[in-house]
């Protein structure tokens, strides 16, 4: 046991990458797919072991960061790496990596066979998602601001190519416009980090709250500028309004199990570096700025909304789906309440299944008929059932209907901004008002989402037959395995969220809003 | 304690069982073994709600009949705890099962169980069979869930499944665009109403930290607590009463009520009768302890509106099903106001017995349009009563009961509906707004005349006389099962409303258990006296059941009821009456008296705009839907040309001219452009980078 405790981590991160290798050195495309199935599989595993109470001890799973009321990371790992900057290898879980961890595996597995039936240079394809992956695991582990960042980074670029090689007819336009944001994220991160290091000398998350308490009390003015660069960097990602740009374009065009990734993997970083390091590392200038961000969130919610009712291209619909669903975690994040940041942590992972499900029904579609057009959509009940059956089923998980995961962290995140009024550190200078109002317009999200959802589950779906779909495949054996993966961890989530998930995080939770009270 | 919480979750879980091997095995199980399964649930599912009725009945030590409700909690979601709160840091699910509930339980089991049987007939043929029973059984568990409901959270989730059921079904033959538009109609106005209830769960958690009926009762019940404001309680009140006005299909969020009779008929039997408008007063009659008067006020508007509205355009309805939705609309708004008057006694009696008849009217309606070849419209009707005789029979028990002929369920509850009204409104009258309050007596009275109007017509325009349009006519009659299901409902609209039938006690018993309960706690929730003037509607409510703040007036309560009711007697008799009389008259000869008044000039526009639903949907269309279309295409407009402003910046730097050029040269994708991202970006970065070194000194 102890043996698992000293190197699980490292091998998490490592052992994809491991396989990457392995991927790229094989020959043949079936040993590819095969190994990278079998990578993907084994971190699963690994990262399953986690969920042993001998290995994480959950009920003491205290956030990091946060010596002082008691909380610590476990399982860290603390190695010397750049010592004439002090950066170090330092990597540590707590409830709130730990469900991003294990969602993240599972949807590599998920793309992995998603990806079965992609022909072009299948050996680069697998081993560059593999290495994603580790890139990927790295920045939820990572305990090191540095170590973080480079991880991000790592994941950019490799999403980049992995939308630039492979993806729709105008990939090139998608991925510069996808590197170009996150590249604006990246260049105002770095300034955060150089900023902090200038002053503290340290990329230590574990230290570093306590180290710029001082100092941001200090010189308010400093703090605020790198606690706004750290916002851009991660709502970027989210993304937010009004960053959220490149979101449908990436999309669009990138294949099906890369677009799984992007809305499963790659926007919880930015949800999780909210709670990791802009939070934390500056919970003061949070409660000066929390108005503005619930602005931003309750405006995507809403703005992303109404834009995805004016969709007319399948994929691009759930992207601005995602824009209003991310809204959401923004909103909780920002709320500062145990009810908002639960529900924001939550709802990262609901998205990240529901979204991920909504996408490879998309791919699904793509494949049979070669567009998404939605208007030249319909009928498809008669011919594909199933697909029917589980495409409904995540469109209802993104409208919110009870039973399905959303609904957790929706009804948490709006709970909690209600419950900001009476609790937790806003309630002090601000009247309730605002939150409910707040409140109410996040609501109005609910009732848009269930608008234009029920009309793209009509008009995908449903409807009479059109000569084109009136003969088509239903779902093959692995296309059926990856959705029904999907689906009933959506109903599982959705049916018992506290046994499932929330009892490993609350803790951290807690501990996370005691310390942004102050 | 035990056995009854066993007996209930079988109760509740069993439809759900239903529903998962319906959809799991359904297809392949075809097309009558699918019924079997479905309606075998269903009438299983009756079965065990009448063992814990009589479970119920005989009841333990500290729950039972008469004796107190059966509470349970579970946490279930963490969200950090507050200062009034009774749990650490959980929000609750709650159940609590009192006679009420165990009655409606049954109610809402024998109902579908009737139209399980009811659709194994009507739906024969169709492409969908076993999906339709699965959809019935996963609303049967809906409905269940919520009845056994006692926190807020618990009642939205089980409101939004019950919306997804409504949703399934009202689509089910999505093949139809009509079917399709009222679907998502009935959906998103139905999450109107839930944007209410999120929104006042959201402030009753916030000052709570629960919702859990119970405590609510508890705490915000009582004004000495001074938990929340009385203005805040008010516009909790009315918040919460905005997702029951959607349920329940009151004005202003009735209008997908008319349109939800696209779905097959038997669905709306189960819509219209026990399950999802129901749920909207049942909601009512449980947070009723923490209404405050000027919420009830409120909630007495909107019921007499609802009324007159219902009433009125079911009066010039040309479609036999939409004509029987409006009159839904009306007696549910008897209902809304018997809540808004204080007696919820009376609005969870009539419940029972409309869910009994509306059940009946709508099944008949089935066999109609079923014989008809799914024909609607009136005018293709008349002289069915030959060839529907167990049609015409049980149509007309059915509509007497609603319209409230004497000896008949409906009669009694309405009857105690409008004397508790009556002394509501005789005691407003000394009240400064009285002239004003009257109004809330004479307009149930209206609703009592054109009640037995509207329905006289519909039994005549449909049965009577001689048929229109026998084009339409088709083979199939009335079949064993249908006949069979149509006697069973009028057996029991005959007999619900009698004093000797449980019914009636188990509403009335269910107030003592809850005081029993909350005795405990030394507070009647029942009993809450109001920092701001005393509401008349305690003293109502107080004079049936008991006598505790009736030395705050002059007159004594009793009286006023007493009079009240006989008031009432009188007039719903008189009514009635004329109702027939006017409805025998007018409509003898079919449409021919209509069509000569139709064409007076003032008569004529008024019918139209009765016909058109008085246009709310015309309106709703243009100021809801139309506008948010409006928005999202300037949304959609925006953000694909305008807002891309990192594209936008860079492009302009990079030296590309004006705005349409740079959205081209964006779209295009011209390397410059991007290369002169990379550039601004990292000046932009640099920059700050530099600021913030001189910054850091």
């Amino acid at each position: 046991m102890e043996l698992i405790r000293q190197h699980l981590l490292n091998v998490l991160i490592f052992l994809p990458a491991v396989g990457a290798i392995v991927v790229a050195l094989v020959h043949g495309r079936k040993a590819a797919r095969r190994s990278a199935l079998v990578t993907s599989c084994v971190t699963l595993a690994l990262s399953l072991l986690l969920l042993i109470p001998g290995v994480f001890d959950w009920t003491r799973a205290g956030g990091y960061a946060y010596a002082q009321s008691g909380g610590v990371v476990q399982l860290v790992r603390r190695l010397p790496w750049l010592l004439s900057i002090n950066a170090q290898y330092l990597v540590g879980l707590d409830g709130i990596s730990l469900p991003l961890v294990i969602l993240s595996t599972l949807l590599f597995v998920l793309a992995v066979l998603a990806s079965w039936r992609i022909e072009k240079w299948v050996g680069g394809y697998f081993a560059l998602l593999l290495s994603l992956e580790s890139a990927v695991l790295g920045a939820f582990l990572s305990l090191d601001l540095l170590l973080f960042f480079v991880f991000i980074e790592l994941a950019l670029l490799l999403l980049y190519l992995l939308i630039g090689i492979w993806g729709g007819t105008r990939r090139g336009h998608a991925a510069l416009k996808f590197f170009l944001y996150m590249f604006v994220g990246s260049v105002a991160m770095l300034v955060a980090l150089v900023a902090i290091y200038l002053r503290t000398r340290s990329f230590d998350l574990i230290a570093l709250p306590d180290l710029l308490h001082a100092v941001a009390l200090a010189h308010p003015a400093w703090a605020m500028t790198v606690f706004v660069l750290l916002l851009v960097g991660f709502l970027v990602k989210l993304p937010s309004l009004p960053l959220h740009a490149w979101l449908a374009d990436a999309h669009a065009e990138a294949p099906a199990p890369v677009s799984m990734i992007l809305s499963g993997v790659l926007l919880n970083l930015g949800g999780y570096g909210l709670l990791r390091v802009a939070l934390p590392l500056f919970p003061m200038q949070a409660q000066q700025l929390w108005f503005v961000l619930a602005i931003i969130a309750v405006a995507s919610i809403l703005l992303g909304a109404l834009c995805a009712m004016g969709q007319t291209d399948f994929k691009r619909l759930i992207a601005y789906s995602s824009v209003s669903q991310m809204g959401f975690v923004l909103l909780g994040a920002t709320m500062m309440t145990t009810a908002g940041v639960g529900g924001a942590l939550f709802m990262m992972g609901a998205h990240g299944l529901g979204s991920a499900g909504l996408f490879f029904v998309a791919g699904v579609i793509q494949d049979r008929l070669r567009h998404r057009e939605i208007d030249r959509l319909g009928g498809l009940a008669t011919s594909m059932p199933q697909c029917t059956r589980l495409g409904s089923l995540f469109i209802f998980a993104g409208l919110g209907l009870p039973g399905l995961c959303n609904f957790v962290g929706q009804i948490m995140v709006l709970l909690g901004t209600f419950a900001a009024a009476h609790s937790g550190p806003l309630s002090v200078a601000n009247g309730p008002i605002c939150f409910y109002v707040l409140g109410v317009f996040a609501t109005l999200g609910f009732l848009l989402t269930a608008g234009y959802m029920l009309w793209t589950l009509q008009r995908v779906f449903l409807g009479p037959v059109r000569p084109e779909t009136e003969s088509l495949a239903d779902l093959d054996s692995i296309e059926s395995l990856v959705l029904w993966t999907l689906a009933s961890l959506v109903m599982a989530l959705g049916i018992s969220p506290w046994a499932l998930s929330l009892i490993f995080s609350e803790t951290s939770v807690a501990a996370l809003v005691k310390a942004l009270a102050g | 304690m035990m056995t009854l919480l066993i007996l209930l979750s079988i109760t509740l879980l069993l439809p759900l069982v239903a529903f998962v091997l319906l959809q799991w095995i359904g297809p392949r199980l075809g097309e009558p073994l699918a019924a079997y399964v479905g309606t075998g649930a269903a009438m299983l599912t009756f079965g065990m709600a009448i063992v814990t009725m009589i479970a119920w009945i005989y009841g333990g030590s500290s729950w039972g009949f008469h004796t107190g409700p059966l509470v349970k909690t579970i946490g279930w979601l963490p969200i950090g705890t507050f200062a009034g709160q009774r749990n650490d840091g959980f929000l609750d699910l709650a159940f609590y099962v009192d006679s009420v509930a165990v009655a409606l339980i049954t109610m809402v089991a024998f109902v579908s169980a009737i139209v399980h049987l009811f659709s194994i007939a009507y739906m024969r043929g169709d492409s969908r069979y076993p999906q339709f029973f699965a959809y019935l059984s996963l609303f049967i568990f809906a409905m269940i869930g919520l009845l056994l409901s006692a926190s807020l959270v618990q009642v939205l989730i089980a409101w939004e499944l019950v919306d997804l059921c409504s949703y399934l079904l009202i689509g089910f033959w999505h093949e139809k665009a009509e079917s399709r538009s009222a679907a998502i109609k009935a959906f998103v106005t139905n999450r109107v109403g839930d944007v209410g209830l999120i929104a006042g769960v959201g402030i009753i958690v916030a000052h709570v930290g629960n919702t859990t009926l119970p405590d609510l009762w508890l705490t915000l019940g009582d004004p000495t607590q001074q938990i929340m404001s009385p203005t805040m309680l008010t516009i909790v009140g009315v918040l919460l009463f905005g997702g029951a006005m959607a349920k329940s299909a009151q004005f202003p969020l009735h209008a997908w009520l008319s349109d939800a009779v696209a779905g097959p008929t038997p669905v709306c039997a189960m819509i219209h009768a026990s399950t999802t408008v129901t749920a909207g007063v049942f909601l009512l009659a449980r947070v009723f302890p923490i209404l405050t008067p000027d919420a009830r006020l409120f909630i007495v508007v909107i019921g007499s509106v609802s009324i007159a509205i219902g009433s009125l355009c079911a009066l010039a309805e040309r479609d036999l099903k939409k004509a029987l939705a409006l009159s839904t609309m009306a007696q549910l708004g008897y209902m809304v106001l018997a809540i808004g008057v204080g007696s919820w006694i009376g609005a969870m009696f009539h419940l029972l017995t409309h869910a009994f008849f509306k059940a009946l009217l709508f099944l008949g309606a089935g066999t109609v349009v079923h014989a008809m070849g799914h024909e609607t419209r009136l005018e293709k009707y008349g002289g069915l009563y030959r060839r529907l005789p167990v049609t015409a029979v049980t149509f007309a028990i059915g509509g007497l009961a609603m319209s409230g002929a004497p000896f008949l369920s409906g009669f009694y509850s309405r009857e105690l509906i409008l004397g508790h009204v009556s002394a509501w409104a005789s005691l407003a009258s000394e009240s400064d707004r009285g002239a004003l309050l009257q109004l809330a007596l004479w307009v149930p009275v209206l609703g009592a005349y054109l009640t037995p109007l509207y329905m006289t017509r519909l039994w005549m325009l449909t049965f009577a006389g001689r048929t229109r349009d026998r084009s339409r006519l088709r083979r199939a009659g009335e079949s064993g099962i249908m006949s069979f299901s149509l006697v069973a409902l009028s057996g029991m609209t005959i007999v619900v409303g009698y004093a000797w039938f449980p019914i009636q006690s188990m509403v009335e018993e269910s107030a003592t258990e809850a005081r029993a309960y909350t005795e405990m706690a030394r507070i009647d929730p029942l009993n809450a006296t109001w920092p701001t003037l005393a509401s008349p509607a305690e003293i109502v409510f107080d004079a049936t059941e008991g006598v505790e703040v009736r030395q705050n007036f002059r007159t004594p309560m009793e009286t006023r009821v007493a009079e009240g009711m006989e008031r009432a007697h009188r007039l719903t008799w008189l009514a009635w009456l004329l109702g027939v009389a006017t409805g025998v008259l007018v409509y003898a000869r079919g449409f021919e008296v209509t069509e000569r008044l139709g064409r007076l000039p003032v008569i004529g526009p008024i019918r139209l705009w009765l016909r058109g639903g008085m246009f709310f949907d015309d309106l709703y269309g243009l100021l809801f839907v139309g506008s948010t279309m409006v928005l999202s295409g300037i949304c959609t407009a925006i953000d694909r040309s305008l807002f891309d402003p990192i594209i936008h910046a860079t492009a302009w730097i990079a030296g590309a001219p004006g705005g349409g050029v740079v959205v081209g040269a964006a779209q295009a994708g011209r390397v410059r452009v991007y290369i002169g991202a990379v550039v601004v970006a990292l000046t932009l970065g640099a920059g700050a980078l530099i600021l913030i070194l001189i910054q850091n000194g």
